[in-house]
């Protein structure tokens, strides 16, 4: 909201160019939500997605190695932050080492997990399988919002029954990828 | 929360609340929250990821179940770094992938809360207090250096490498002696086979191969050697289509559960079972139909007529057995079990090989091609002057590992005593057991789930264990302990030079490379069995076969003492899913019994549950009364395993130590401990007690009659398989209504009532099948509507399915008093019917799941929905919009729905075995058998991945995995091709109540009686 249309539109720009070539059908990615539903929480380290995946471009499965392999989409392990960290120790244009990336060489040489606070929160009742949807072709923003216009995460989609059951009402009879509706898929 | 995004940063407060909610992953189990919307939960990444772990996925490990000799291949599934789910190994020789009860219990070991966390040195006061790792090796070392005497190392049965470390370290320490001590270790088999065949060794039993079985005490499909194998074996020759005519035959005095899926109970007296062998062997070899030697042997003197009061049946009817045990052959008769382990245990196996080999099942059904080997074993009278050197003051130092002699051993051996003499003991035990109870030093070993080693149980099968994940206490590696003491000690030469126990094992096979790789991933080295011989040996002829005498008053009466399917030896009371386990013959939970007949229990004027003490004059057994008709009536029975008085335990201290309680006495030739040894005297207590059952109520559950409801059905061979004789009688039995698949069979009676208008059952199943849902319309998108078929005939009763659907579901355990009040939460359970044929008794097995009916009585009565039928056919259960009406289970016919009445505890660790890919249910919902949906939905994962559907066999319950005897298909209907499909229209297919038209999922198939033998 902040950050102005400029980047919206190139954010549906990245979309095409991110994990997998999207899809063009409108009702499986029907738009990038973008009003926050819940705040930005403060992070143990101040992680900005804008700088990683938006100024720098990374693609989103770079780092959520396991969003095609794996029901759970994980969190990137400390040691991948450390490929790069382990060299880049300042932010561009400073020249004193950042204190964040500090912080975060001081949690790995520790071995201690970073202890992030999960944004997007399912219940437990209910159960989400990553895989399939990157498969199917939905755009991690669909769900996820303009994350590499977000110095810090916030949510834009309530992880609702009825936000899911929106688009699998919407791409029941979808030919590419029809959406199963039954409710044991998700609470087994 | 508000909505717009908030730029300042978060208030600390928050920020420490979040601190102390930690959970490892998304998919956790977390504690129950009563805020709403709860706190956000913290998602920790790993550090630097395991190579092989990807969250979400299970990674398979393959090792090799401990749980007793046979050693089956396993694979053990691992999410997230921890097991949570055995499988048998397909590729594994002996179980072929499936696993036993006790096998899948190995995870509530592994997670025992009990366990020894650490090591632990005793203190002056008796308690025992943790110490380092650093401080108890040293102290090892120490007392190893300068042991004040002997020292002995009593370890259970091992083989491979591990034995040979044991060995290896104790030919160091120099003065030192290895004692083994296993209690079933088949001692009077090993020497009756020598003695009959020249090889002290446990042969091939091919139970596939062979025509008539007569079983001599031998319980095969419960603890006898291989019972995993046995149970598939078994199943192939006598289970499933096979309908050949011979027989198998039970001749114990107390029907076990191998003996309840006997075609015939022969109640022999106990102790008697080489002159009933002999007696049939005689009259094969009289009548001129032997198909081989007796070895020398003169069987006159054992002619039915001579042995017939002895035997306790009569000369008749061992005449009829005989003769057809030779008409139907291969005939294999085999002895050797613990319920028949007398005095005179190995002249019942001799026997037993005597009626084989007469019985043309020489080389065919018995062979030495593939043989067991236990190790170095030694039997319990080998162990006297061991535990007299200890009470003679010369020994100095006792380290103990992989047995409980403290328990397993009879009291009047004097164990216990003869230790607090020894000046130091160690303990290397797992589980806080008697023996280690009594030691001054404990250094808890891994559990075999976390261990490295290697089994070599059967020839040619070399089997290997891999740590399927890092330990979960302050546990150790054994052979790590003994080499670093070696190291300390200054002896670490040839063997005990390794680095590391895994070192060892790997130069044991070979060395690192690929060949270590690839056998690591296969679970072992495999080789096909050499095709084997056997040869009566000559010179049987010295031999003379008695019944033994039977010690205690010759007024009391004899006690059989069988080896209980669930406790085993003892090792498993642990375990709370053993212990809610129903025996399988009596369907008694969390508890220990004798049984009596119910004749004798009017007479001794006892109800079932009354509190009685056994008495002989060397020991007094308190347990509970249980009236059984699968007993002789003038004979007591009594199972192993329960009893364990070790305060460490919190699940294993009820009912009696039979083991302990025993004398001294010994099979004569071989030195086994003979179980079957004595008589004794039986008088209620006084106290109050209750038995518990599954299903409660004494009179419901447990329950023993159909009562005409066809439950568990069954058919004759001889009209499924008519003769010119029989043609006329199965005209008769073809429903009034003019369907050759009528419904009903026996339990049809309802066709007869005025009024009652029975539904047809359909010609065409498939298409049946396919539409019988009434919400069919929903049905139509589907690409797959699931079924099973279970075949009864295959079916034993093992109940290793219950076990592996419960560590599969995260079904909960609820402990005896619930159970007693019918609230067990099991999804399945084997039903145990009795019925009666002209005064023989027959039994069958049914497993009941949930029946995911096409018309579901419950499905139709939830007020919120949250019971349903989905597209593919199964009830689906949503467990978070139940409310708990119970309407549910009010409605279900066939009870199979488990209502959770309180929060169910998993205590830690056992909540680390739960499968993230199940809602563990909580307060007030209800569950049941869901078919594995997430099995399910896994199964059409792997398939949409590859873009096909799920093949047939790919989607596997895991009931269906488990099960030995294969008696469980699964698989889609909407496929014409599929084994279910295929199975559904079987000529012995029947759905249970299918006239009150609920159009259950799964189909039985009956069970083949072979009451006429030829």
């Amino acid at each position: 909201m902040l950050l102005g249309f400029a980047v919206v539109a190139g954010g549906l720009l990245f979309a095409a160019t991110s994990l997998q070539a999207a899809k063009t059908t409108d009702t499986i990615n029907p738009g990038i939500p973008t009003k926050a539903v819940g705040p930005a929480i403060t992070q143990p380290i101040a992680y900005s997605h804008q700088l990683h995946a938006g100024k720098l471009g990374m693609d989103c499965g770079y780092c959520h190695t396991n969003v095609g392999k794996s029901a759970i989409a994980n969190i990137p392990n400390v040691s991948t932050c450390m490929g790069c960290h382990n060299y880049v120790k300042k932010a561009a244009g400073q020249t004193q080492p950042s204190p964040e990336i500090a912080k975060l060489t001081k949690y790995y040489e520790d071995g201690v997990s970073i202890p992030w606070v999960n944004i997007h929160q399912l219940p437990e009742h209910a159960n989400f399988n990553h895989k399939r949807h990157v498969k199917a072709g939905v755009a991690c923003q669909t769900c996820h919002g303009p994350i590499q216009t977000m110095p810090v995460v916030y949510p834009v989609k309530k992880l609702i029954m009825a936000n899911c059951i929106d688009c699998h009402k919407a791409n029941r009879e979808n030919v590419n990828t029809p959406t199963n509706l039954d409710c044991v898929v998700c609470h087994k | 929360m508000s909505d717009e995004i908030n730029e300042q940063p978060l208030p600390l407060r928050r920020r420490e609340f979040l601190k102390l909610v930690g959970v490892a992953t998304a998919a956790g189990a977390g504690a129950g929250c009563l805020e709403f919307p709860p706190p956000n939960e913290l998602i920790q990444p790993y550090v630097t990821a395991p190579e092989n772990i990807i969250p979400g996925v299970a990674t398979y490990y393959a090792s090799t179940c401990r749980e007793c000799p046979a050693a089956c291949g396993l694979h053990v599934k691992t999410r997230e770094g921890r097991a949570i789910k055995l499988e048998g190994n397909p590729a594994h020789p002996v179980n072929l992938g499936s696993l036993c009860a006790r096998g899948q219990s190995a995870l509530q070991g592994l997670y025992n809360p009990d366990r020894h966390a650490s090591p632990k040195q005793r203190q002056a006061d008796g308690t025992f207090k943790e110490i380092t790792w650093e401080e108890a090796e040293k102290l090892l070392a120490e007392k190893l250096a300068a042991p004040g005497g002997a020292i002995q190392f009593w370890t259970g049965q091992e083989t491979g490498t591990r034995a040979a470390l044991y060995d290896a370290f104790v030919g160091a320490l120099g003065s030192a002696e290895r004692v083994v001590h296993e209690p079933f270790a088949w001692e009077a088999l090993r020497e009756g086979n020598r003695l009959a065949f020249g090889r002290a060794e446990i042969p091939t039993y091919d139970f596939a191969a062979a025509g008539s079985v007569f079983t001599f005490g031998a319980d095969f499909l419960e603890t006898w050697i291989s019972p995993v194998e046995y149970a598939r074996t078994f199943a192939a020759r006598h289970g499933g289509d096979k309908l050949e005519l011979g027989r198998l035959i039970t001749f114990e005095p107390r029907l076990s559960l191998t003996g309840s899926n006997a075609d015939e109970w022969v109640a022999i007296k106990p102790g008697t079972e080489a002159l009933a062998a002999l007696a049939m062997a005689q009259v094969i070899v009289a009548e001129g139909l032997a198909r081989g030697s007796t070895g020398g042997l003169d069987l006159t003197p054992y002619a039915p007529a001579n042995v017939a009061e002895q035997v306790g049946v009569p000369a008749d009817v061992l005449g009829r057995l005989a003769r057809e045990f030779a008409a139907n052959g291969p005939g294999l008769a085999i002895a050797g079990g613990i319920a028949a382990q007398s005095a005179r245990a190995t002249h019942a196996v001799v026997a037993a090989n005597i009626l084989t080999s007469v019985g043309g099942g020489l080389g065919t059904a018995l062979h030495f091609g593939r043989t067991l080997d236990l190790g170095r074993t030694q039997s319990t009278r080998e162990l006297v002057p061991a535990i007299e050197r200890m009470n003679g003051g010369t020994v100095g130092v006792l380290l103990v590992h992989g047995t409980n002699p403290a328990y397993s051993l009879p009291g009047a051996l004097g164990f216990e005593t003869a230790a607090k003499k020894v000046a130091f003991k160690v303990s290397f035990s797992i589980d806080p057991d008697e023996t280690s109870q009594l030691c001054d030093l404990i250094l808890p070993d891994n559990h075999p789930l976390e261990s490295w080693g290697d089994a070599q149980a059967w020839t040619g099968v070399r089997s290997l264990l891999q740590p399927a994940m890092r330990p979960v206490f302050r546990t150790k590696s054994t052979p790590d302990v003994l080499l670093a003491a070696a190291k300390t000690l200054g002896k670490a030469q040839g063997m005990l030079a390794a680095a590391t126990w895994r070192d060892a094992l790997t130069a044991a096979w070979g060395g690192p490379g690929a060949a270590w790789d690839a056998a690591l991933a296969a679970g072992g080295s495999f080789a096909a069995p050499a095709p084997g011989t056997a040869t009566l040996a000559g010179g049987l002829g010295s031999l003379a076969f008695t019944a033994p005498e039977l010690g205690g008053d010759a007024a009391g009466t004899p006690l059989v003492v069988y080896a209980s399917p669930n406790m085993y030896d003892g090792r498993g009371a642990n375990k709370p899913w053993l212990q809610e386990l129903p025996d399988p013959v009596t369907k008694v939970v969390w508890d220990h019994w004798v049984e009596i007949h119910p004749d004798t229990m009017k007479q001794l004027g006892l109800k079932r549950g009354d509190h009685v003490a056994l008495k002989t004059p060397t020991g007094t057994l308190e347990t509970a009364a249980y009236d059984y008709i699968g007993i002789r009536p003038d004979v007591f029975a009594v199972g192993t395993g329960q009893g364990h008085t070790a305060v460490g335990g919190r699940y294993w201290k009820r009912g009696g130590n039979v083991a302990g309680f025993l004398p001294a006495t010994y099979d004569e030739a071989s030195g086994a401990l003979a179980y079957v040894a004595v008589r004794t005297s039986l008088n209620k207590t006084g106290k109050k007690y209750k038995l518990a059952y599954l299903g409660g109520d004494p009179y419901t559950g447990g329950q023993s009659r159909q009562m005409g409801r066809g439950i568990a059905q069954a058919i004759p061979l001889t009209e499924l398989r008519p003769t010119e004789h029989t043609e006329d009688k199965r005209e008769s039995h073809m429903s009034e209504h003019g369907d050759v698949e009528h419904a009903g069979g026996h339990g049809d009676p309802m066709l007869h009532l005025p009024g009652f208008i029975g539904s047809p059952v359909p010609a065409d199943p498939i298409a049946h099948a396919a539409k019988e849902a009434p919400n069919s319309a929903y049905a139509k998108h589907a690409k797959y509507k699931w079924g099973m078929v279970i075949d009864l005939n295959s079916c034993n009763g093992c109940q290793a399915c219950v076990v592996a659907c419960s560590a599969e579901n995260n079904v909960a355990f609820v402990g005896k008093e619930q159970v007693d009040k019918g609230r067990e939460m099991m999804w399945l359970r084997i039903e145990r019917y009795y019925e009666e044929h002209d005064g023989k008794l027959e039994v069958r097995h049914v497993p009941v799941m949930c029946q995911h009916c096409g018309a579901a009585p419950c499905e139709s009565v939830c007020p919120v929905y949250a019971t349903y039928h989905n597209p593919e056919g199964l009830n689906a259960m949503i467990y978070n919009r139940c409310v708990g009406t119970r309407y549910c289970s009010n409605n279900c016919p066939y009870k199979v729905r488990a209502f959770n009445w309180f929060h169910y505890d998993f205590p830690v660790p056992l909540n680390w075995q739960l499968n993230p890919d199940v809602t563990v249910r909580d307060k007030g919902v209800m569950e049941k058998c869901s078919f594995c949906v997430q099995r399910i939905r896994d199964a059409k994962d792997h398939a949409k991945d590859e873009a096909r559907d799920v093949r047939d066999g790919e989607m596997v319950t895991a009931c269906q995995q488990t099960c030995p005897a294969r008696a469980i298909v699964f698989g889609d209907l909407k496929d014409p091709e599929s084994r279910v499909t295929k199975l559904v229209e079987h000529e012995r297919g029947y759905k249970i109540f299918e006239e009150i038209n609920t159009y259950p999922a799964v189909t039985y198939l009956k069970k083949v009686t072979r009451d006429v033998p030829v």
